[in-house]
């Protein structure tokens, strides 16, 4: 008897060593129009599932091209009250305020100019000079108003895909967090976030993407402890006519892609919704006014040229251990 | 003579017993050498190829696609999509690439070896 108790002791001891180790998590779906990929060590792949249902249902409230969203209804009902869902209320009230802080560089209200250029769709073209100016004219951010959860649109076309990700990427690590696990990362269309380290005792390790290269290429990487990156580039979604290639990064004062001299901006912070839009806002902000935005407003940034200089906010490269890969690439 | 609380011969069999579960628990681990192409289409896997093996596979859906494995690398081989941004993918061989097909909801992704990066922002 007692030799039987000395072993079933011993195993279950050896079993409880072995089986509290979490498992390799991983789930990649296709949805916000993008590739959303998780890793995550946990007991159960409970988490990503839930995450994943809630991304498609906010894709479900905020897709500008799905009839049944918020955003859709908004925008259908120009100079009329459209109740949404508290969600698309807290993003679009992030988004509004991004827009008056960075001096509309960043706009919740270009869905008319996206649609005149037809990005995302088979019809991508350049719009007329007639097009883009009634385009432009409908995307004031300024006539938009929200009141809990009761949007006006006042004839603009509301789009939150610069936003919504990032929104998503926050819920997802709150969940993670309410889930417990700790050691994740997390990739909605190259927004990523990462907690903890990898099993090996490692620290997450992401890299910033070659512009030059393809989808796997980068040219530089740097380490995620619990923050949140987002980039935003020049060379993603765009098309070519007559031999010029027009990508979908949009200046909401021309309405005209941004040209500016920089090819990316990358920006890292304590929130995902932040990432999203200061990456964006940055990049159209250009590099010497967007580097002063981002000193002054406290954001890592990473601002990449045309001619591959590297440019960064104080204290990035050994904040987030930075690491040029590409010696064609240079820092300063 | 007391009886003594644990013999000798307990403490040889109770080793020979956790000799034995951790052999047992060394030989389920998961292998990490060899790495594999895992193909997912909407989110569900639909293979899981060794690299070290030459094949052809084709994911069908919406799209048309075809993956090919030659000599440790994963391309993508033939696909009617309208934007054949998968194809100009071009090879993969390392842990953590992969080539996506999103008009037709495919992914073929490199597991099992040690990636250099664990993301790509951009």
């Amino acid at each position: 008897m007692k030799r039987i108790l000395c072993v079933l002791s011993a195993a279950l001891c050896l079993f409880a060593l072995v089986s509290c180790a979490p498992v390799q998590q991983t789930s990649e779906i296709f949805a916000m129009d993008t590739f959303i990929i998780q890793t995550a060590y946990a007991d159960s792949g409970d988490a990503l599932t839930q995450n994943n249902e809630m991304i498609r249902r906010l894709e479900g409230e905020m897709s500008r091209t799905i009839e049944t969203s918020d955003v859709c209804r908004a925008n259908a009902a120009p100079g009329q009250d459209t109740e949404v869902s508290e969600e698309t209320a807290e993003v679009l009230a992030a988004a509004l305020d991004a827009a008056e802080d960075t001096g509309g560089a960043f706009s919740p209200a270009l869905g008319s100019v996206i649609a005149a250029w037809g990005f995302g769709t088979e019809d991508a073209h350049v719009p007329s000079e007639t097009e883009l100016a009634s385009a432009l004219n409908q995307a004031d951010y300024r006539t938009v108003t929200l009141s809990g959860n009761t949007v006006n649109t006042g004839g603009a076309m509301l789009d939150l895909g610069g936003v919504v990700k990032g929104y998503a990427l926050d819920r997802a690590a709150e969940n993670l967090k309410a889930n417990g696990v700790q050691s994740a990362i997390i990739s909605f269309g190259g927004s990523i976030y990462a907690v903890g380290e990898k099993p090996d005792g490692s620290s997450y390790k992401v890299g910033i993407r070659d512009p030059e290269g393809g989808e796997n290429d980068y040219m530089a990487t740097i380490e995620l402890n619990g923050r949140f990156v987002s980039t935003s580039g020049t060379y993603e979604r765009g098309f070519s006519e007559d031999g010029v290639y027009y990508h979908h990064v949009l200046d909401p004062a021309t309405g005209f892609p941004v040209d500016n001299g920089l090819v990316a901006v990358t920006v890292l912070s304590d929130s995902g919704i932040r990432s999203d839009i200061y990456s964006t806002a940055l990049l159209v902000m250009g590099a010497e006014k967007g580097a002063a935005f981002a000193e002054e407003h406290g954001i890592d940034a990473l601002f990449l040229t045309e001619d591959k200089h590297i440019i960064t906010t104080d204290g990035f490269a050994e904040t987030y251990g930075l690491t040029v890969r590409n010696g064609a690439y240079s820092l300063g | 003579m007391r009886n003594k609380l644990i013999t000798k011969s307990d403490i040889i069999f109770t080793a020979a017993i956790a000799a034995a579960v951790l052999l047992i628990w060394f030989f389920t681990l998961p292998r990490t050498a060899g790495e594999y192409v895992v193909i997912r289409r909407g989110g569900e896997v639909v293979a899981s190829l060794p690299l070290s093996e030459d094949a052809s596979l084709a994911v069908d859906g919406d799209y048309h696609n075809v993956f090919e494995i030659r000599n440790g690398s994963v391309r993508m081989a033939e696909t009617d999509c309208p934007n054949r941004q998968c194809e100009r993918t071009g090879s993969i061989s390392r842990a953590g690439q992969s080539i996506v097909c999103a008009p037709n909801g495919v992914t073929a992704t490199i597991t099992g070896g040690e990636a250099d990066v664990d993301g790509i922002t951009g």
